[in-house]
């Protein structure tokens, strides 16, 4: 039994992948074709490629250590003191995060289907409700990441197929016509919705074929762009590149403006919003299971459990203090961007290059 | 005097130590005779009235004793030597003979229903075998009916259970291991498993885990699969129960394990998934095309058991944009006059449903049949007729109810009602949103839920989804494209023999 | 065990006190069109008249139909979306716009850009309002348009909606939702609105409103109509009548597709609309021995049939380009997207150079069948 203590390959991808689509894919269209216009999908597929060494990273530091988790190894690398700073990045990372994507979730819910229910009480259900499983272990959100994956590639096919006869392809062009000075702003855009698959930083120590362990992450990253650069083409052909820049959730929108005819199918951005709280609550499960693995790790204990409840008054707290959506948007947005550069590339990097360095003192 | 005192030579102090046991047992019957000869020898039997076969006892044991023993040549020292051999390997017809050497095991044979012979001067007891005790014959099992197949269900006799087995799959690997499980019940109960398919690993968990239980009886299956499983919180089931043999034979040869309680028709099959508490024996009976639409209609009869009430509400009392604008306007012309808020409606009608069911359990036959008609017919019509419910209401509820009756596993439904009830406070709080929080926390609760270490959500969550688990899960392929055990039960042999 | 009782209980206080978004089905009005006009009256201060109609729920029901099947209220107010909170102090439940279909909007009011603009960019943002609703313009105010009493009137759409919806006949108008016109006005900032004529018993759909900056600059009749619509590439089917030898003779196109091709030539740019329709006869006076089946008669009026569109398209187009510029033919955004350098240049003085257009039509007419008779 103990075989399945282990993560599968098919689970590992489907974590990755759920847990990288979450808030971003809402608002990701409409951003990036405020930068790049039509040609934003170069923007997707550039910004895939470059989560990619960070991917490689992180699997490399698995291998090294084989078994352990990044939290637990790190101590060892960098010592004791210094990795419980490193921790705490970690830690306010996750739990801003959180807060960020928690808030958007919020307001999109209250926006559109709950208008008169205090955003506290949905931020508050939707954390009780994510805790359940935060308290589980790796082997349940492996799991849960695979129903829902397929569940969301279920839905998908269906949304894409029902807006077919309402699609305008020719919306997509211009297709080429890019500055060349907007890239990296573009790609900046589009890499932080890819955050979220720091979580393979402890999922790698429990994959039960540690060979093609490197190939899953790829493969998940390759089918989050794959994602990504669909939902993006087909919010285009909706809207034209000028709507598609006034939206700020493109995505949902997109539900509205399908109808099939005989009238039957209207109003489907219901089953839209229903998956859509799947796809949040795939990405904040591991995130709050990893926050409560983050603070186990800094507290010595050697069940998280106990801290994931704790987590959410004060995820609730930060989640709260912007006061409109805006500066959502703009504040807490920066404030996850840097500290995602510190967890994603920073922090894997100096252990990797210490890791080594100690490699060859050794040698 | 103790019981583990061992057998003493005289007889009457033996048999007075065992009246002495059995006080105020007016069921058990004591006969004093003598043999040999000269009618020296003392013997005695004791035996339970009822637990043994009256006639195996007069016929084979008395008889020949009484006869035959009366030629032994009346030697004081060879004579009683050769009247234990003469006894227990000459004359006493009877198949099965045990010795026992304490009172103790001469108690606990008695009352299982086999005679204790004791022979005056000996040391040991003869136990015979005459189980024999009324039982229900071989019977249709009545929760699980099909339309073709065979008609055999369990009997709460556990032998005759093993034999049910015993004759689908002849093949010296089925292992048959036996258990006492029980302080006071001493129940028996069969181990059942094939010896080079099943994995050691969960066999030897099963094992550890019954060894494990201190209780005083188990009289039921269902309390041995609550002092087995691996969350007895859950509101699901982590072990698969069943009256039919051919089910059990059939999950025997996947590498699953059996578990055949005395006393009870219903055996438990472990581990369980919820793939296979979805799947029916008649699934294998019918041809595959009817099968596997049949068994795609299970899946979306659960989800509608779970979640029709809670849809219902969410969608009438708070977000009605989500029905097509003909469907709405429909839906509110219903509801023009209703006194009471949808939520109340959904839970009233609920609430009257679980009334009909509980007392449609407890009354039986025609009566019962009445109330089913009575109840739903007449109450739901006459509630819409008065204008207290809607009647979109009664049919959500009413499908609801025929869609969880759907389901093979009737605990498993249970479980789904459970959360359909969650889901409908959740959703009339917060309409659409609270029906997606209910089906969160239920999909967290069985995304955890292990069977003996096997996720409970195989092969829907990864394990064995690769390996084509599914084809036998979510629907039924055709026999031959089936060749491998399904994964979750990590067998030794995977390759069935097609 | 205590420890759960008082967080269960804590729970619970928490979550029956609300129920915050509770409405019952049934406590709703369901709009289904909205009509929106200038206030002419000078006595009342306010700018708007929003005329709301919603359906008579209880018709719906079974045996019940000789209620009456809509109701209208109209009201005056200070924004079109202020309308919902003034009718407060008249109706007994709130309005709910999600199912809302069409949206009227008065000759008068579509003169005025400001408010228009204010009130397309409302309905953007509201996140109540589908954007998939039909626009109409009236030819008057949108409270008649709305008020008319129609016989057979379903309660799910409305008479307007099931009539802009029903395309497959003819193309006398081209039905617009919402997003379609946001889309046009932001490429080229003009855009379409089917026109409605309000008369005594019933009303007329007709035709096009042309909207350029937001604002009302002319009309297009119902046979222009259609032959826009057959060179953006809408139509869906129409009939045009030509003459062969003094009698009429219909043709009916069933499929019509339209390319366009823009070049410059020197410096001038040259847009070439490419029509090829297919169709059938529909009637042709029947003459002792004319025979309608022959390939000679069905060249010549095919021929007749192209020459008449491109006539007459190349006529609406003149009057697009000189009397209105108002690029409605989309060509505008076609430049966009298929010659996006062409356009970087053009599309800042795209209303100088609209009318400067060479613009061709080439239609290529096709008589596939004639019906069951010769």
């Amino acid at each position: 039994m103990e075989e399945h203590s282990k993560v599968s390959n098919g689970q590992l991808k489907a974590l990755i992948i759920t847990t990288n689509i979450g808030v971003g894919i809402l608002s990701l269209p409409s951003s990036i074709a405020d930068i790049m216009n039509n040609a934003g999908w170069i923007a997707i597929i550039l910004g895939g490629l470059a989560t990619l060494p960070f991917v490689y990273i992180m699997n490399k530091l698995a291998e090294m250590y084989r078994g352990r988790i990044f939290y637990e190894y790190g101590k060892e690398v960098v010592g004791n003191m210094l990795f419980k700073i490193f921790s705490t990045i970690y830690l306010l990372y996750f739990m801003v995060l959180l807060s960020f994507v928690v808030r958007i979730f919020g307001e999109v819910i209250k926006a559109y289907l709950l208008p008169n229910t205090p955003i506290e009480v949905i931020i508050f259900t939707m954390l009780l409700a994510t805790s359940y499983i935060g308290r589980g272990d790796i082997k349940s959100i492996s799991r849960m990441a695979f129903l829902i994956l397929h569940i969301i590639a279920i839905s998908t096919i269906i949304f894409v197929i029902l807006s077919l006869p309402t699609l305008d392809l020719t919306n997509l062009l211009p297709a080429f016509r890019f500055n060349i000075k907007d890239i990296p702003e573009g790609i900046g855009t589009v890499f932080f919705s890819y955050v979220g698959f720091e979580i393979i930083l402890i999922a790698l120590a429990y994959v039960e074929d540690s060979k093609s362990a490197l190939k899953s992450s790829f493969i998940g990253i390759f089918y989050t762009t794959l994602i990504y650069l669909v939902t993006f083409f087909i919010t285009l052909s909706q809207f034209g590149i000028h709507e598609l820049k006034k939206q700020i959730w493109p995505s949902i929108s997109i539900m509205r403006e399908i109808e099939l005819p005989g009238f039957f199918i209207e109003n489907l951005d219901g089953i839209m919003m229903a998956t859509w709280v799947l796809i949040v609550f795939a990405t904040m499960g591991p995130l709050m299971y990893t926050g409560g693995v983050v603070l186990s790790s800094l507290f010595n204990t050697r069940k998280h459990n106990f801290f994931v409840l704790p987590l959410i008054p004060i995820v609730m707290i930060i989640s709260l203090i912007p006061e409109s959506l805006s500066q959502v948007y703009s504040t807490m947005d920066m404030m996850v961007r840097y500290l995602a550069i510190f967890a994603i590339i920073i922090g894997p990097i100096i252990l990797l290059i210490v890791s080594l360095l100690k490699r060859r003192k050794r040698a | 005097m103790e019981k583990g005192d061992p057998v003493h030579k005289k007889l009457d102090k033996n048999m007075e130590k065992i009246k002495d046991i059995f006080k105020n047992c007016d069921d058990v019957v004591y006969r004093q005779f003598k043999v040999g000869i000269n009618q020296e020898f003392s013997l005695a039997i004791t035996y339970i009235d009822g637990l043994v076969k009256s006639d195996a006892i007069s016929d084979f044991a008395l008889k020949p004793l009484l006869e035959a023993a009366r030629k032994v040549e009346p030697t004081p020292l060879t004579v009683r030597d050769n009247l234990y051999g003469l006894i227990t390997e000459g004359n006493i017809s009877i198949s099965e003979i045990k010795e026992a050497e304490t009172i103790d095991e001469a108690v606990d044979a008695v009352l299982v229903g086999e005679t204790a012979l004791l022979i005056d001067g000996y040391e040991k007891i003869v136990i015979l075998s005459t189980r024999g005790w009324e039982k229900r014959g071989i019977d249709e099992p009545e929760t699980e009916t099909v339309v073709r197949g065979p008609r055999d269900g369990f009997t709460e006799t556990l032998r005759t259970n093993t034999v049910l087995i015993r004759r689908r799959i002849k093949d010296p690997r089925l292992k048959v291991k036996m258990v006492e499980i029980g302080e006071r019940s001493k129940t028996d109960v069969a181990v059942l498993y094939i010896e080079d398919i099943v994995n050691e690993k969960i066999l030897s968990e099963v094992k550890k885990r019954l060894e494990n239980i201190k209780t005083d009886g188990v009289l039921e299956s269902a309390i041995l699969e609550e002092l087995i499983e691996d969350n007895w919180i859950s509101p699901f089931p982590q072990i698969e129960n069943t009256e039919r043999p051919d089910s059990v034979a059939a999950s025997l040869l996947e590498g699953r394990i059996a578990l055949i309680v005395d006393n009870t028709p219903f055996v438990l099959i472990v581990p369980a998934t919820l793939g296979t508490l979805m799947q029916s024996s008649e699934d294998y009976y019918t041809r595959w095309t009817i099968a596997s639409i049949a068994r795609i209609i299970r899946y979306i009869a659960g989800f509608v058991a779970v979640l029709a009430p809670g849809l219902y509400i969410a969608t009438t009392a708070f977000n009605p944009e989500l029905l097509p604008t003909g469907l709405a306007f429909y839906v509110a012309s219903t509801r023009i006059n209703v006194p009471f808020p949808a939520v109340i409606e959904a839970f009233s009608m609920e609430l009257t449903i679980e009334f009909l069911r509980e007392a449609g359990t407890r009354i039986s036959g025609p009566i019962g049949t009445t109330i089913g008609i009575v109840g739903g017919l007449i109450i739901g019509q006459a509630a819409v007729e008065a204008g207290i419910v809607s009647p979109l209401m009664i049919i959500i509820v009413a499908v609801t109810t025929i869609a969880s009756f759907t389901l093979p596993s009737y605990e498993f439904a249970a479980g789904l009602r459970f959360y359909r009830f969650i889901i409908m406070i959740l959703s009339a709080i917060l309409g659409i949103y609270g029906v997606m929080l209910g089906l969160i926390v239920m999909g967290t609760h069985l995304v955890r839920l292990n069977s003996f270490g096997i996720p409970f959500t195989a092969p829907f969550s990864g394990l064995g989804f690769t390996t084509g688990d599914l084809k036998d899960i979510l629907i039924r392929a055709p026999m031959r494209k089936i060749r491998n055990r399904p994964d979750f039960t990590f067998p030794k042999d995977k390759k069935r023999i097609r | 065990m205590k420890k759960y009782l008082i967080i269960i209980i804590a729970l619970m206080a928490v979550f029956l006190t609300g129920c915050w978004d509770v409405m019952e089905i049934n406590e709703r009005i369901f709009v289904t069109a909205v009509g929106v006009d200038l206030n002419e009256d000078p006595n009342i201060e306010n700018d708007y008249l929003i005329t709301y109609v919603y359906p008579n729920i209880a018709s719906i029901k079974k045996g019940e139909s000789q209620k009456e099947a809509k109701f209208m209220k109209s009201t005056v107010a200070k924004t079109p979306f202020d309308g919902s909170r003034q009718l407060t102090t008249r109706l007994d439940k709130p309005l709910f716009f999600r199912h809302m279909k069409v949206i009227v909007i008065g000759e008068e009011l579509l003169k005025e850009p400001d408010k228009i603009k204010e009130f397309f960019d409302g309905l953007g943002r509201d996140p109540r309002i589908n954007r998939k609703v039909e626009i109409v313009v009236a030819q008057g105010k949108a409270k008649d348009v709305l008020s008319t009493k129609t016989e057979q009137e379903l309660v799910v759409g409305g008479y307007l909606n099931s009539m802009l919806r029903n395309k497959k006949v003819a193309s006398r108008f081209t039905a617009q939702t919402f997003s379609d016109i946001m889309k046009d006005l932001q490429v080229s900032n003009v855009s379409m609105a089917p026109r409605t004529v309000p008369k005594k018993d019933e009303f007329k759909l007709s035709g096009a409103a042309i909207i350029k900056d937001y604002k009302l600059i002319g009309w297009l009749g119902e046979y222009e109509n259609s032959l826009v619509a057959l060179a953006k590439g809408n139509l869906t089917s129409d009939i045009i009548d030509t003459y062969y030898k003094d009698t009429v003779v219909s043709y009916v196109i069933s499929n019509g597709m339209c390319k366009k091709d823009v070049y410059l030539d020197n410096e001038n740019i040259n847009v070439d609309i490419n029509i090829f329709t297919e169709g059938y006869l529909q009637e042709y006076k029947y003459e002792g021995d004319t025979n309608a089946f022959n390939q000679e008669f069905l060249k010549t009026v095919e021929k007749r049939v192209k020459n008449k569109i491109e006539k007459d398209l190349e006529k609406i187009i003149g009057e697009l380009q000189n009397k209105y510029n108002a690029d409605i033919l989309c060509i505008g955004e076609h430049i966009s997207k298929f010659e996006p350098d062409l356009w970087k240049k053009v599309e800042g003085d795209w209303d100088e150079i609209f009318p400067t257009l060479n613009i061709n039509v080439h239609a290529d007419v096709k008589i596939r069948r004639t019906g069951l008779t010769k």
